[in-house]
């Protein structure tokens, strides 16, 4: 008897917690979202995903998520690769090394490219002395500072999930590659590569999803500039005070996360299953 | 002479790029924290603590610090209290809806936090009129139960329920069973919960950007508020004190459960 109802009171105050402080205010807000807008529901929505400035703003935000994805993978493949082939101790230092950011808060990581990016930053005094510039240049607020902040952020994320494929490898596979006549690069090319799609998959959707949701970096580095979709929501929610809007745009991004973290996932799910 | 035996300059190469981009502008803003210029200045022409004094003489800085350790030490009380509970029933029990339960508990990581922020601004405080103090611990609290329940759930999953069998068969009630015996074996399992879960609320800001009121705020926050208004050195001090906590905060989690299984996935 008690079995049978134990779960449930296990279960229950995490289930109640949840319902009452995070799904209740979602359906809420929603909710008000499609029903109280003076211009309609549907004239909102066409508004936003008609209007070149909104447009150009959800492009702006899947563009940056994609490009950061991309850098992740050129840059994290490489130095994964090179920390699992690393002896055990070197290793455990480079995956601290890489850990550690993670845990430093994202204010101080986006602010510390001001060093370096600012108008009296590292970059203007290196391309002056270069003499590839004469006069310092602002490099923040600009789409790159963004990217660059980006990468920074969760790069370590994308290490992290390939080297979790990559250290266990069997490495007795890419020896017998070797054995049976494979060079190096086409035992790369044949038997790495193909081995850590799943920690490249894995890592991907976490670089994506987290670029694309994220506050801080594009808050610090892109200002009123360079504007993504959480930088806007967060605009029209307490500087212009237009919450219909606020929320038309959170329930785009919303629609747009679910859309490139769910269906790469099913799409894999249905892949395995037909293997 | 193989060539697998040669260190490939290139991976090095590459490697040696990535540390310098991630970890190169924060030793460089270390650096720039001691300038006693106004503005960031790397090299830094000098050496002075001045904005360091300013940073300690900012009332918001000092108040906000407090709230920030408050808030995190509470929501992660309470993602524990709720989340541990809800681990057990999980992996100790086959039940109907424990897939979906499950799914449920993971929820909050697939909704972007600015979404879950801005509407928790909207009901919880406006709406429903919570404390704003009450309104950060328990939006806090809402995205730290998925980690509660994954990280318990994980070390749950690798003791063997047997010795708790074995506890209740010798006569202990479920109570007495969970303190004596479950909990002293998923201590490991706890401790990395909680130090996931502190360090993901105090470095919050996308939900206590929206749940701040008169007088209360994270530092985060305050810190991006400062940078609005001012260039001046001092939010280099204030993110240099905070990796040097960052820093125990690490090596203390690195001795108690490896930083590595923090983050695995």
């Amino acid at each position: 008897m008690e079995r049978r109802t134990a779960p449930y009171w296990l279960t229950g105050p995490a289930l109640l917690f949840l319902a009452a402080a995070f799904v209740l205010p979602l359906i809420l807000t929603v909710y008000a979202s499609l029903s109280q807008t003076e211009v309609g529901v549907v004239e909102q929505y066409r508004q936003l995903l008609t209007d070149p400035f909104y447009l150009q703003m959800i492009w702006r935000t899947v563009r940056f998520a994609l490009v950061v994805t991309l850098i992740s993978i050129a840059f994290g493949f490489p130095t994964a690769f090179f920390i699992s082939r690393l002896p055990g101790r070197w290793s455990s230092l480079m995956l601290g090394l890489t850990t550690f950011p993670l845990l430093v808060n994202s204010v101080v990581r986006s602010y510390s490219w001001m060093v370096v990016l600012g108008r009296n930053g590292l970059l203007n005094d290196l391309l002056i002395a270069l003499g590839l510039s004469q006069k310092p240049t602002m490099y923040l607020y600009t789409e790159g500072a963004v990217i660059a902040g980006l990468v920074q952020l969760f790069l370590p994320l994308m290490i992290l999930s390939l080297y979790s494929t990559l250290s266990h490898l069997n490495p007795a596979l890419e020896e017998a590659s070797r054995g049976l006549g494979a060079g190096a690069r086409e035992t790369f090319r044949k038997v790495t590569l193909p081995l850590s799609i799943p920690g490249l998959f894995v890592g991907s959707i976490l670089v994506f999803s987290a670029s694309m949701t994220a506050y801080t970096t594009p808050a610090l580095l892109g200002g009123s500039k360079v504007r993504v979709l959480a930088t806007m929501v967060q605009y029209y929610a307490s500087v212009s005070m237009n919450w219909p809007m606020a929320t038309a745009i959170a329930v785009i991004m919303f629609a747009l996360t679910l859309l490139f973290v769910l269906l790469p996932q099913a799409l894999l799910k249905h892949r395995t299953q037909d293997l | 002479l193989s060539d697998s035996k040669r260190p490939n300059t290139w991976l090095l190469l590459t490697a040696i790029l990535t540390f310098l981009f991630i970890l190169g502008p924060i030793l460089l803003m270390v650096v720039a924290s001691f300038t006693p210029k106004d503005f960031l200045a790397v090299p830094p022409g000098g050496f002075s603590l001045k904005w360091y004094g300013n940073a300690l003489n900012q009332k918001v800085f000092r108040d906000s610090f407090v709230t920030s350790l408050t808030v995190a030490v509470l929501s992660t009380l309470l993602s524990l209290l709720i989340g541990v509970p809800a681990a057990l029933a999980i992996t100790r029990f086959r039940f109907p809806g424990r897939d979906g339960l499950l799914n449920f508990f993971m929820s909050p990581i697939i909704v972007p936090e600015i979404v879950v922020g801005f509407a928790l601004l909207q009901y919880l405080m406006v709406a429903w009129r919570v404390d704003v103090y009450w309104a950060l611990i328990v939006g806090h609290a809402v995205i730290l139960v998925p980690y509660a329940v994954r990280v318990t759930g994980a070390s749950l999953a690798q003791t063997d329920a047997a010795i708790e069998e074995a506890a209740r068969g010798l006569g202990a009630g479920p109570l007495k069973t969970f303190f004596q015996i479950t909990l002293p074996v998923i201590r490991p399992g706890i401790v990395a919960a909680s130090t996931l879960a502190f360090i993901t609320s105090f470095n919050n800001v996308p939900l206590s950007l929206f749940l701040t009121g008169p007088g209360v705020s994270t530092l985060p926050i305050q810190m991006m508020i400062y940078t609005e208004y001012s260039f001046d050195p001092t939010v280099a001090a204030v993110s240099t004190l905070l990796l040097i906590m960052t820093v125990l905060f690490a090596y203390t989690a690195e001795r108690m459960v490896g930083l590595k299984t923090l983050f695995a996935r």
